[in-house]
């Protein structure tokens, strides 16, 4: 736990003094103005009590962290720093954990500031308050946003391991990125009507937390094979440095 | 240099290596290496680029499987206890590896957390090993304003900062500029002097290593071609070195030294030469050759013997042994560039 603590400070380090940062700020900043005032303007009370809202909740932090981890090992290897943290007594885990974890944290805890602000917002625009979250849905919406920014990480953790440059990694990451957005798409398209009114019924019917909560653990479950993958590919002996 | 330096048995030896090999796909990169390095010594790993130094330093720190053969470092296995070895040392390996974006004392205090040093002793080796390379007031800077003399000397600093029993640097002054290189130089006296660590070095300068190293190892193409003290490497291999000087050295005259049974090597000079001689008695021979040609001498004088002759002396015997025609295929007044 002590090596994970330090890989974590290190790259909550590295990240506030890069020049990346700005732009992920500046990335986050929109996306608070979308989600914490203009989704709630434009949704209305809904956007508290629709049990499809937490799904909003994972897309974010999905395209925010991988702006992120594209840098973790592909970003170490361009400023050729890479082989001197792998010649240090860290493990091979704390290495890959450590990275895995500062991207999913600062991206999961900057994009909750949204929801406070959403709340705030819906509060302050419409008259019927006030309008205020269950503690379930808290907790969902919270289990979503580290979820999504969970699978966004150990993608951007599994690309970067091997990628000959950040930017190959950010090209890559978009790309399968895109590819998760539109599989509900595709889903909605391609299946059977009486899944697809199943899991309206769904998204329509119940509460949302317990949709949120559902999702969070879809995510998780899709997180743990590329985190072990990503486990797989970390060979001290055979990841690139140059 | 005053060092303790431990005695040759392999558990008193910081490193052992037996039969090391590495191969990369159409090149064998080490080449059975065998050698031993004292606990407590600076040794000079030294050899021309693509020798096989670096990969030599990934094997001993276990950074990459070796292809046959072993290594033992602090007495731990290279293959299977390659985490104890990387926590007992320290490095400064091709890129001086540090952190740009943070300052000085931020790259020493993360290198130290690393090292697990509590928070009162990361500061305290932060500012001794900032005060003794004359870094600490320039501590709150971000390194990558810095010059690369400067990065080397703070990477330096950062191999130490965990009181590590050994530390490889590799090519610790390449790039850098004489007087840059010097202050690394004393940096790293002084630093290993004072831990009292074992420092494995490579380099492929020559100087440098003389002045520095208790022991070095000479390396071509990953093959070892020899070990020992800098003052004794080669030196079955070192022939008689005689500067002669004065005027009337044409490229003819050159050419024909060249040529000259007595002369093994022609390194031409401003104003004459320097001649590796077969034997003392050729000395003579190739005065009366030069009087002879009209050559007018001022000065015949012996050139001492430095390591780099040794070194060098090893790559041209290594050359005639390995070319089919024997010495027929090897330049034999090209020196320097090892």
């Amino acid at each position: 736990m002590t090596d994970l603590g330090v890989v974590l400070s290190k790259e909550w380090l590295e990240l506030r003094k890069s020049d990346s940062v700005w732009i992920a700020l500046a990335t986050l900043i929109v996306f608070l103005a979308m989600i914490g005032v203009f989704l709630p303007w434009l949704i209305g009370p809904l956007w508290l009590s629709a049990p499809w809202i937490t799904l909003i909740w994972a897309w974010i932090p999905m395209f925010l962290v991988t702006t992120v981890t594209a840098d973790a090992f592909a970003g170490e290897r361009e400023r050729r720093t890479l082989e001197t943290l792998l010649a240090t007594r860290l493990s091979d885990g704390a290495i890959l954990w450590g990275k895995w974890l500062a991207s999913v944290v600062w991206v999961a805890t900057a994009m909750l500031l949204s929801f406070p602000l959403g709340v705030l917002s819906l509060n302050l625009m419409f008259d019927r308050g006030p309008f205020l979250p269950s503690v379930g849905q808290v907790l969902a919406t919270v289990a979503v946003a580290f979820a999504a920014a969970g699978l966004g990480g150990a993608l951007g953790v599994l690309v970067s391991l091997r990628a000959a440059s950040v930017r190959h990694a950010q090209q890559v990451l978009a790309i399968m990125v895109f590819t998760i957005a539109f599989v509900p798409i595709a889903f909605m398209r391609l299946a059977p009507q009486e899944w697809t009114a199943g899991l309206f019924q769904t998204l329509t019917s119940g509460s949302p937390a317990s949709t949120g909560g559902a999702f969070a653990g879809i995510l998780a479950l899709t997180t743990a094979p590329v985190l072990l993958i990503a486990k797989a590919r970390f060979q001290r002996g055979r990841i690139p440095l140059k | 240099m005053g060092r303790v330096v431990g005695s040759s048995d392999g558990t008193q030896s910081a490193i052992v290596t037996n039969g090391l090999s590495r191969d990369f796909p159409g090149v064998r990169a080490v080449d059975s290496l065998t050698l031993e390095v004292p606990r407590g010594s600076i040794f000079g790993f030294l050899g021309r680029n693509g020798a096989g130094k670096t990969t030599t330093i990934r094997l001993l720190l276990g950074l990459i499987e070796a292809s046959r053969g072993s290594a033992h470092v602090l007495g731990f296995d290279a293959a299977t206890h390659s985490a104890q070895i990387r926590a007992q040392s320290g490095v400064l390996l091709e890129s001086a590896g540090l952190l740009e974006r943070l300052s000085a004392a931020e790259n020493l205090d993360i290198y130290g957390r690393i090292a697990r040093l509590s928070k009162k002793d990361r500061a305290a080796r932060t500012e001794e090993l900032l005060q003794r390379i004359g870094l600490w007031d320039r501590r709150t800077e971000p390194v990558a304003g810095w010059s690369r003399g400067m990065r080397q000397r703070l990477a330096i600093a950062r191999s130490l900062i965990g009181h590590p029993a050994l530390i490889f640097l590799d090519e610790p002054t390449a790039g850098l500029d004489p007087i840059s290189a010097a202050d690394v130089r004393q940096d790293l006296l002084q630093l290993a002097d004072i831990s009292g660590v074992t420092v494995f070095l490579t380099t492929h300068n020559l100087a440098e290593a003389e002045r520095l190293c208790d022991q070095v190892a000479v390396v071509r193409s990953g093959k070892l071609l020899s070990v020992g003290a800098p003052s004794d490497v080669g030196r079955d291999e070192r022939r008689p070195r005689v500067r002669f000087r004065g005027r009337g050295f044409s490229e003819g005259i050159l050419t024909e030294l060249e040529q000259h049974v007595d002369v093994g090597y022609v390194q031409p000079e401003p104003d004459g030469a320097v001649l590796t001689i077969a034997d003392a008695p050729g000395i003579s021979r190739l005065v009366s050759f030069l009087v002879g040609r009209e050559v007018a001498l001022e000065e015949v004088s012996p050139v001492g013997k430095t390591l780099e002759d040794g070194v060098l002396s090893l790559f041209r015997s290594s050359d005639e042994s390995s070319s089919p025609g024997g010495e027929g295929d090897a330049p034999r007044h090209s020196v320097g560039g090892a």
